[in-house]
């Protein structure tokens, strides 16, 4: 069932907040809030929620720290929102180390590329070097194998995962 | 705060800058601080059950409001605003998870004793009020506290707390009850 509110609470609200209620108030009032469910019950949570909201602001003046002042707010509102500022300002030369970064990485990896043609033939050495190594074994073999063809998109991938998350951090870090 | 940290004649910069960049002098916003702050402060402890965690969701409820762009027609305009943002930053908090939030037991809202008080009856249906309180869903205690502590109209509690004003005289009606039913001595508040 939709509850059904009373019309003259306001007027009764006004006068247990102004402290009128029950004494100082309007007498047919007083007599509708006797007959009234709603009212009664706002007589008693108003009266109570007042009392309360009076002794709070009692004890704030007994307080061990008190509120700071209307200047103590403004000067820390003002130099907090200077820093933001500043902050906000830096902002677009920290992305800009990040894409300097990254776009480092990237040259790395297309330098890396053109050069490998002639980094080809000291590859070939290296199962030469490995005699001196236990017998190695069929994956093994199939390993270096792939290594070689694929080399360049190996360090570039490795490069890149590395360099990403760095560049990020670097990028997006609050300090 | 950023770990920046500003010289002294950056904060005297700061000072001059925030006359030009906040939507209020410095004498308006002391006045309306006067005003406001004692109220809000009560309102945040109340909603928090924390008085030192009210001491800072105040100062950055003052400088969320210095800091918007919005333009108030009155103070009363900007008085709602600011039970709104204050009301948000009480969410935000109460949405974080538990390990980071303080207990919500407030050490300053212990119970007075009597002889300083002068009535028994009166600390004890502040503590019944407390609990009672504590048991309503945020929204409720919000409205409430805005209703019948602060005296605010239906309109503003509307505006402070998003709600359509046909909307919130039935969740009121609904809320008064609930904590109605729980002060009672066998009060369990009715049906959610």
């Amino acid at each position: 069932m939709t509850p059904q509110p009373c019309v003259h609470e306001p007027e009764v609200v006004a006068a247990v907040l102004s402290r009128r209620w029950p004494e100082a108030c309007d007498e047919s009032l007083r007599a509708h809030a006797e007959a009234c469910e709603v009212c009664r019950e706002v007589v008693e949570v108003a009266a109570l929620l007042k009392e309360d909201y009076d002794e709070a602001r009692e004890a704030i003046a007994q307080r061990d720290v008190p509120l700071p002042s209307a200047g103590q707010i403004w000067w820390r509102a003002a130099v907090k929102a200077r820093v933001e500022a500043a902050e906000a300002a830096t902002r677009p030369l920290v992305w800009g180390y990040g894409v300097a970064a990254a776009c480092a990485v990237a040259l790395l990896i297309a330098g890396a590329s053109a050069a490998w043609p002639s980094l080809l033939p000291a590859f070939d050495r290296l199962p030469s070097l490995t005699q001196w190594m236990p017998p190695v074994t069929l994956a093994t073999d199939a390993v270096m194998a792939a290594l070689k063809a694929q080399l360049p998109i190996v360090v570039g991938v490795a490069a890149f995962l590395i360099a990403v998350p760095v560049a990020l951090y670097v990028a997006l870090r609050e300090d | 705060m950023s770990g920046l940290v500003l010289s002294e004649l950056e904060r005297l910069a700061a000072l001059e800058e925030a006359e030009r960049t906040f939507p209020m002098t410095e004498e308006e916003f002391r006045a309306f601080y006067e005003l406001t702050s004692r109220p809000v402060w009560v309102y945040l402890t109340r909603m928090t059950g924390d008085s030192r965690l009210a001491d800072d969701l105040l100062q950055e409820a003052y400088y969320r409001l210095l800091r918007t762009k919005a333009t108030f027609e009155s103070d009363d305009h900007r008085r709602n605003y600011l039970y709104r943002i204050a009301t948000n930053l009480v969410h935000d908090h109460r949405r974080r998870p538990r390990a980071d939030r303080e207990p919500l037991e407030d050490p300053e809202r212990q119970p007075a004793p009597a002889s300083l008080t002068g009535s028994e009856s009166r600390a004890a249906r502040r503590i019944d009020l407390a609990r009672a309180m504590a048991r309503m869903k945020p929204r409720e205690r919000s409205m409430l506290w805005l209703a019948y502590a602060h005296g605010c109209s239906h309109e503003e509690i509307a505006q402070v707390l998003g709600l359509k004003t046909s909307s919130l005289k039935a969740l009121l009606h609904r809320a008064r009850r609930r904590l109605a039913g729980f002060l009672t001595p066998a009060g369990d508040g009715g049906t959610p």
